[in-house]
């Protein structure tokens, strides 16, 4: 690396890192995972006060066993019945649909449960409501599926025990043998795990990361610092002391990731569970690969800074960008099912997606070295011939003005351009 | 320090600079004149090696271009402009490294033009907070931060105030006394008549003029005629001059070649009624504005 690249590097890694869009880039997982869970966790801690159900059916010793199940099954954490229920024989009702809907408009209870039981022993139940969530409809009908199944055994007389007992699980403890050993447990887990974390970090810090890169070339084509910079440094130099300040952040950033992870697991989890992850065989691969996909997008954005003269074009395509960072997301279940089928072999070698997709491949399949060398160089391959393409369109933009470059244009000065 | 031999450069189908040959010597401060449009910042960007010329020679030092330490060349461009959003002397001290300064003689040579230019306080504000005419003289700065044996200045004094002006002026002499080379593009004729040793007039991508200013001066200085009539003759012999003009009755006009001053003197005074004729010492501007209309 030459003197005035090493120059650029830090001036852009010092100058970003300082930044806000930093700062976020590594908050926003943290803030994504409280929006996530916040909600579920205040919805878990109000859940004191017990509901009301008003339960109308036809037969009254499934109306028992319905409550008694539900008041067995469900507790609140004082202990007390999660849900409370009053009872009406539908058979008394002609009109049980204008009972209904005042009990629900009056709020006497939060949701009425209608049962049927039909001269087959087919149970078809209909549940209302006002205000009830995804969550308690499904906690609803779990009881009365375990409710019907307890009434039928008793009808038929089944040993419940016998029933256990029939249905005890079957403990399937995974063993997978590779060339550098036998993983199994929390370590097959993590072999699993790692490698999402460094991919969501991957895609995370693309997309954090892109409106910074396409701004900082923009402000130095429209401020007209290019031609200082050019008069001083090769345009290749410039370049690559860009490119690599941006893979030194995303360094960072996923230095900074695996810090906070380490110390966390060790704090949550008893068995070194972070501790194994720093253990894991490909860490090192994981590392390689995460650093030339953030240098593959990041010569990419810089390619695009310098094409445009303004913030707003070049960010709309800046964003369709961001989005193929995405792509691996749909094909992760498919990859993990078909790990060696011919559209994952093929996806393997579209240099955008390669790196995310060598990082999930090297978790689930370890393939050989060789195959993951000759990966990771052709993505290299891919890397240096990117930055001579953006380097030659960064010295052909200071001849232009006012004018979004045609296609024919670029081609043109790419080969008429010296680099 | 500086030969530019027969550069050529042409954009598509627009012949931008066309067979352009001078010299500039070491330790002069030389100008680069020509209208808008006349191709003088592409020279300079094929000087400063931003484009490259489809044709001809640049020598600076006697070596090419790529062969030059950078810490030799400074620039001042004519579209300006720095990071908005850095501190003062960050940006000095990135250019300076840049240009193969140490971090600390970076530093010392900023702590010496900041105080030169009485903006020592401002080194810690951020470039976008700073006037329009104090950017321009952190501009010079960054072009001038390694004292560099040829300095070009586009337009150098456009945005400054007289007060900052006259410190550049005294600035650039005190390059060229020094020994070193500057390299002076601007419209405003009368600092070029007052720094410049050499010129080079431009026009439509050709050399129109080149050479000492005095001799330039000397050359052009005795052929322009100031006749002041008593009332505007219509019968005024057009092929004695090369181009003339009117102020009121006063006619300012540059004779053929052909045409010997004191033979015109005689003509006019014998035809015409003339209230006064004179030599009209040429400005550099009128020599400029005749040389491009014609």
């Amino acid at each position: 690396m030459g003197k005035n690249t090493w120059i650029i590097l830090q001036w852009e890694y010092l100058h970003r890192i300082r930044s806000k869009t930093f700062l976020l880039s590594i908050l926003l997982p943290f803030i994504i995972f409280a929006l996530a869970l916040g909600p579920q966790l205040l919805a878990t801690k109000s859940e004191t006060e017990p509901e009301y159900l008003v339960l109308i059916c036809n037969n009254k010793a499934l109306a028992d066993t319905i409550e008694s199940t539900f008041t067995r099954n469900y507790r609140l954490e004082n202990n007390r019945p999660r849900y409370l229920f009053s009872h009406h024989n539908s058979q008394l009702f002609e009109e049980t649909d204008t009972l209904i809907y005042q009990i629900i408009h009056q709020q006497i209870a939060d949701a009425v449960l209608k049962v049927t039981l039909t001269n087959f022993d087919s149970v078809q139940a209909e549940i209302y409501y006002e205000t009830l969530g995804l969550d308690q409809i499904n906690r609803i009908h779990n009881g009365l599926q375990d409710a019907v199944e307890s009434y039928r055994m008793e009808k038929l007389r089944l040993n419940k025990n016998l029933l256990e007992y029939i249905r005890m699980p079957v403990s399937l403890e995974e063993f997978q043998l590779t060339q550098e050993g036998i993983y199994s447990g929390n370590q097959l887990l993590l072999r699993y795990i790692t490698p999402f974390v460094f991919m969501f970090v991957l895609i995370l810090g693309i997309i954090t990361t892109s409106q910074s890169i396409i701004s900082s070339i923009i402000e130095e084509r429209t401020h007209r610092i290019v031609e200082i910079l050019l008069s001083t440094v090769k345009p290749a130099e410039i370049m690559a002391g860009k490119i690599l300040g941006m893979g030194f952040l995303g360094l960072t950033q996923i230095f900074i990731y695996f810090v906070i992870l380490f110390f966390l697991g060790n704090h949550f989890f008893p068995d070194d569970f972070a501790a194994e992850i720093v253990k894991t065989n490909y860490l090192m691969w994981y590392f390689i690969f995460f650093i030339l996909g953030y240098l593959m997008f990041s010569t990419l954005y810089v390619a695009l800074g310098a094409l445009f003269d303004n913030e707003r074009d070049a960010q709309q395509l800046g964003g369709v960008l961001s989005l193929i960072a995405l792509i691996p997301i749909y094909f992760i279940s498919f990859m993990m099912e078909h790990p060696e089928s011919n559209l994952t072999t093929i996806l393997s070698y579209i240099p955008l997606i390669t790196p995310f997709l060598m990082i999930l491949h090297i978790g689930i399949m370890s393939p050989s070295f060789g195959h993951i060398l000759g990966m990771a160089l052709y993505l290299l391959v891919w890397i240096v011939l990117l930055i001579k393409v953006s380097s030659r369109i960064f010295r052909l933009s200071i001849l232009m003005y006012g004018k979004r470059p045609t296609f024919q244009e670029i081609l043109h000065w790419n080969r008429n351009i010296s680099p | 320090m500086l030969i530019l031999e027969n550069v050529t450069k042409s954009f598509d189908k627009i012949k931008a600079v066309q067979n352009i040959s001078f010299n500039v010597h070491r330790g002069s401060i030389y100008g680069l004149l020509g209208p808008n449009g006349a191709g003088k910042t592409t020279i300079i960007r094929m000087i400063m090696n931003v484009i490259q010329p489809d044709s001809g020679k640049i020598i600076i030092e006697n070596t090419a271009f790529r062969k030059v330490r950078v810490r030799n060349l400074g620039y001042l461009p004519e579209d300006r402009g720095l990071y908005q959003k850095r501190k003062v002397r960050e940006v000095i001290h990135f250019f300076g490294q840049l240009k193969g300064l140490s971090l600390k003689e970076a530093a010392d040579h900023c702590n010496y033009w900041l105080n030169r230019f009485e903006m020592a306080d401002q080194g810690e504000r951020k470039i976008g907070e700073l006037s329009k005419g104090n950017q321009q003289k952190i501009q010079f700065i960054v072009a001038s931060i390694t004292f560099p044996d040829l300095l070009i200045l586009d337009e150098p004094f456009t945005g400054l105030d007289p007060v900052n002006q006259l410190i550049l002026k005294d600035i650039i002499k005190e390059f060229r006394d020094k020994g070193k080379t500057v390299i002076l593009s601007t419209h405003q004729m009368e600092q070029v008549e007052k720094l410049c040793d050499h010129l080079c007039l431009i026009n439509k991508g050709n050399v129109v003029l080149e050479g000492a200013l005095e001799k330039i001066k000397e050359m052009y200085g005795d052929e322009q005629l100031e006749i002041r009539f008593r009332n505007v003759p219509h019968n005024i012999p057009q092929e004695l001059f090369i181009s003339y003009r009117w102020n009121n009755k006063t006619l300012y006009g540059y004779l053929q070649p052909t045409v010997p001053f004191k033979k015109a003197v005689c003509y006019f005074t014998e035809n015409f009624e003339i209230e006064g004729i004179s030599h009209y010492s040429p400005s550099l501007e009128d020599i400029f504005i005749k040389l491009v209309e014609a």
